[in-house]
């Protein structure tokens, strides 16, 4: 199916700032706790942060590109993620027998009841490589991209995913979905999720009421990192446009689908390997060759303009980019004038 | 140089001293100490010397080694190095910098109003005190931030029925042989010989309780959780209680074990202040949101209704007034008269108890229902609370940088030491005992025996603290059940796979935990984030089951400059990080700690 996309007339839009995220899941329980306690979404989750390397959440998902767009622009179609060991399932626990056996002689401890796969932060803090040399590792919180070029959008039989014309955010008409999974199929970030209770696809919806009110998602604004930035791509006063456009140093996570992401990322920056003696080199931590495999090949100037600057601050000079990032002022992160509440009919 | 009394001393300045004490350590030495390469310790060095300000922020998980006291001592010597202490932007950033006067005058008052408070304050002095305490000011011969620390001093020593997990664990005798035997060997004397001389010589307050506690009421704790070796605990203080009661918002561990839960209103449920330790100048406000779940309450209204009761009993019975702590009188009849402020607080009044403590120095133009509207407010100074006065920055209002010790160097009152200046050396006969008079290096003993793994714990993830640490929404962002972190060479070197059971032992049995592999881990050190429950673990053991929890005598010194016992300033602490431990596969061979060794 190919449908005619329009362009909006604005697109909202995020940037998060991997140098500083500490990968403490705010953003997942805030984000979680806001729209996804349902039973059929329980597995689910609309923000997750990863520790890469790593095999991601749902695993597997930087591995090349299960589903996207042909060459020719269409849509691939890709998998569906397992529950069990790719999602992970939201297992259930057994609070209350664990609780009766406290005087008894056989205690039960509390533990899930489900056998135990995978979950949505399974492989934390693994990374890779060997203390104190190179061992290394980051993380990386995702959410929807809300892509240019969604291929979500085009796997619909139903037509009932749609980018919005007022913020370019992808909805799904939860009226309309019938639940095939086309949609899930497509998607090869998989941050589209099926709900096995309502049978019908889910994803974020970029906090829309609160867009609306001129408020951040509550992933950002929960953030105790302070390292999301909220706006409209077009928004020349705004820290999107000064991030992507002017420095060019946030950059969309696997450019090679071709979706065209609208949540970018400032690439992290590393401590030096040490040599066999325990000297500091002059080489990342993180090789560059495995972030040119998240971030593309812009992940170069990106981290040249990020070290350049950073220089520029420590000699004490002015770096409007390091201010930007390092965020003094928090509110300036969000840049989301109020709108005119739509009314859904 | 000649003494009056005729003997013959050699005198040296102590800068000499020191120089000659730091003469041994070079790049070379501290590398082959610290395991990390000269190069490494010369870029920190020389980063130090070039750093303009250099600020340490030292906070309590730098005080959980036994030696932790040398670590900090080194790093205020640098600072000190560098003129850094109280210095704008730079200096030593500790625990605590504002703090509510306002709240010790609520949970004190026993009366509303201005004759309340200054019932709070002729009860800690007598009006005798104060007339001298003034003219000590008036004359100049104290300043008066040392005067009123004096008194607040005094007031926490000799009055507040207060005391500490040392002191409760050491008075003990069995808890107290277990400790020694731990101990023996790392000090010249053993612990208990430190515990008895800090005592009679009137260092370590104690508390001088007149018998054995009876009734064991935990509120806003979980002891049997967080206790090192809880076995201990357990069998020689709480199973001889009377009683047990746990009020409590979760459903913890201690609950689990008391003879009553008072269940309390989560957070959201009621309203209430949180006021931080450190670093973040707010004051935050919590609104009950919705109502408390089935019949938890508000603790005021716990307290308020179990006070009227106690109250109402002490009547019938005609109850004597006691001294169960040995700090004064405590009439049970009076109890909720003087809970509820002679019956101005009522049932539901936490808000107007609150406002009581906004009546703080720091927070200046606070009200509820200003705090409704904004849910936080930034703090005016750091109150006039003795502790955040006169250990910290009695100048700050509110604007620009919050820095530490400027009541020392701007405005040039003499440091509470012997010398009045800050000073590296300490001739403590203790300290002289120790070989402590300089910070030095001294290694990490080995508690719990000697095992290959050191058991480091670090601060909770996956749970605010302590709480919603066994909620399943939390569990699933992690593994379901408490790991222990390995770095993944170690792992593969002892054959554990990652996920699987492992078994965690040493001289006091053992206990299982998940293993989970991370490069973040070094290599002979395991990981443990804290605040796991008891009942998480196979036979409701955690890993406090096997860390003894080493005291430093040298804590319990006092009467020396600024070596003196103050709450939460200078007293002795429960050191778990030195903790040894093996790991082995588990491949179904039965763990568990040993029995308490009856003395």
């Amino acid at each position: 199916m190919r449908y005619d996309i329009p362009k909006p007339l604005r697109q909202v839009s995020m940037v998060l700032d991997l140098n500083k995220c500490l990968g403490c899941q705010t953003c997942t329980i805030a984000c979680k706790k806001l729209w996804n306690t349902d039973e059929g979404t329980d597995y689910s989750y609309w923000n997750s942060v990863e520790t890469l390397p790593g095999r991601g959440f749902p695993a597997g998902v930087h591995d090349p590109a299960t589903g996207g767009r042909t060459v020719e622009g269409g849509v691939r179609r890709g998998v569906v993620p397992n529950l069990d060991t790719a999602y992970g399932r939201a297992w259930t626990f057994n609070h209350e027998e664990a609780r009766a056996s406290a005087g008894a002689p056989d205690k039960i401890w509390i533990r899930p009841r489900e056998t135990v796969k995978w979950g949505p932060n399974f492989d934390e803090d693994q990374g890779q490589g060997d203390y104190p040399k190179d061992n290394h590792y980051f993380y990386l919180p995702r959410l929807c991209n809300h892509c240019t070029h969604p291929a979500c959008v085009d796997a619909c039989p139903r037509a009932a995913i749609a980018k919005r014309r007022e913020d370019g955010i992808v909805l799904v008409d939860q009226d309309r979905c019938h639940g095939y999974r086309f949609c899930v199929e497509a998607c090869p970030y998989k941050k589209v999720y099926y709900d096995h209770v309502r049978q019908v696809s889910t994803k974020c919806i970029f906090c829309l009421p609160r867009i609306e009110e001129g408020v951040a998602p509550a992933c950002a604004r929960q953030c105790p990192g302070r390292l999301r930035f909220v706006g409209y791509r077009d928004d020349e006063q705004g820290p999107i446009w000064k991030l992507v456009e002017k420095w060019k140093v946030a950059i969309p996570l696997h450019p090679e689908y071709g979706l065209g992401p609208n949540v970018f990322y400032v690439p992290p920056m590393s401590p030096p390997k040490l040599d066999a003696e325990g000297r500091p080199t002059g080489e990342p931590r993180i090789p560059v060759s495995y972030l040119e495999s998240l971030f593309g090949a812009a992940v170069h100037p990106a981290l040249e303009a990020l070290l350049a600057e950073r220089a520029r601050r420590r000699r004490g000079e002015a770096s409007e980019l390091m201010d930007l990032l390092i965020a003094y002022d928090w509110q300036q992160n969000f840049r989301l004038p109020p709108r005119q509440r739509e009314v859904l009919g | 140089m000649t003494l009056a009394d005729g003997r013959e001393v050699r005198v040296a300045p102590v800068g000499t001293l020191l120089k000659e004490h730091l003469e041994p350590w070079t790049f070379e030495h501290a590398a082959q100490v610290t395991g990390l390469h000269v190069e490494q310790i010369r870029l920190f060095a020389e980063g130090w010397a070039q750093a303009k300000r250099p600020m340490v922020l030292s906070s309590w998980g730098a005080n959980r080694y036994m030696h932790s006291d040398l670590m900090n001592r080194t790093k205020l010597l640098c600072l000190a190095l560098k003129g850094a202490l109280g210095r704008k932007g730079a200096g030593y950033q500790s625990t605590g910098w504002v703090d509510l006067d306002g709240f010790s005058n609520a949970m004190r008052m026993e009366k509303s109003g201005l004759r309340g408070r200054l019932a709070v304050l002729f009860s800690s002095i007598t009006p005798g005190e104060l007339f001298n305490s003034v003219l000590d000011v008036v004359r100049k011969r104290k300043t008066e931030l040392e005067a009123t620390l004096e008194g607040e001093t005094k007031y926490l020593n000799h009055k507040l029925c207060t005391t500490d997990v040392v002191e409760v664990n050491l008075k003990s005798p069995g808890y107290r042989a277990a400790l020694e035997r731990e101990q023996q060997g790392l000090s010249p004397r053993p612990l208990g010989a430190y515990y008895d001389e800090a005592h009679e010589k009137g260092w370590s307050p104690g508390l001088p309780r007149k018998g054995p506690p009876k009734v064991f009421f935990s509120g806003g704790a979980n002891l049997l959780r967080r206790n090192n070796l809880p076995q201990y605990l357990k069998a020689y203080q709480l199973d001889e209680m009377e009683l047990i009661v746990d009020v409590n918002p979760k459903f913890t561990f201690t609950g689990m074990h008391a003879d009553y839960i008072l269940p309390a209103a989560g957070w959201y449920e009621k309203p209430g202040i949180k006021y931080n330790v450190a670093h973040v100048p707010y004051l935050h406000y919590t609104d009950a949101a919705v109502p408390p779940l089935a019949e938890s309450k508000d603790e005021y209204e716990i307290y308020w209704l179990l006070s009227r009761e106690i109250e109402r009993l002490a009547k019938e019975r005609d109850l004597p007034v006691f001294d169960g702590c040995g700090r004064g009188p405590i009439d049970w009849k009076t109890l909720h008269q003087r809970y509820s402020n002679q019956g101005t607080l009522g049932q539901k009044d936490a808000e107007k108890l609150t406002e009581e403590i906004l009546r703080s120095g720091a927070t200046e133009g606070m009200t509820i229902q200003g705090l409704k509207q904004t849910g936080i407010a930034r703090y005016t100074s750091t109150g006039t609370d003795v502790a955040a006065t006169s250990l910290h920055n009695p100048d700050w209002k509110g604007e620009g940088v919050l820095t530490t010790l400027t009541r020392f160097t701007e405005h040039k009152e003499p440091w509470p030491t012997y010398s009045g200046r800050i000073t590296t050396f300490i001739d403590h006969p203790w300290f002289v005992e120790f070989r402590e008079q300089f910070a030095t290096h001294k290694t990490s003993p080995k508690a719990g025996g000697d095992h290959p793994f050191q058991f480091v714990s670090c601060h909770a993830r996956w749970s605010i603290h302590s709480t919603w640490r066994d909620t399943p929404m939390m569990l699933r962002l992690q593994r379901g059940e408490p790991q222990v972190w390995v770095n993944p060479g170690d792992a593969e070197r002892i054959g554990l796979e990652d996920y699987a059971y492992a078994e965690i032992f040493n001289d006091y049995g053992s206990v299982r935990m998940r293993v989970k592999l991370s490069g973040l881990v070094r290599p002979g050190v395991a990981y443990y984030y804290h605040a796991w429950e008891p009942h998480q673990f196979p036979n409701h053991e955690s890993y406090k089951w096997l860390i003894p929890g080493l005291v430093n005598p040298l804590h319990m010194a006092g009467d020396y400059g600024h070596i003196r016992h103050g709450m939460n300033r200078y007293q002795p602490g429960s050191a778990v990080q030195d903790t040894r431990i093996g790991i082995r596969p588990w491949t179904g061979q039965a763990t568990g700690a040993k029995p308490v060794v009856q003395v």
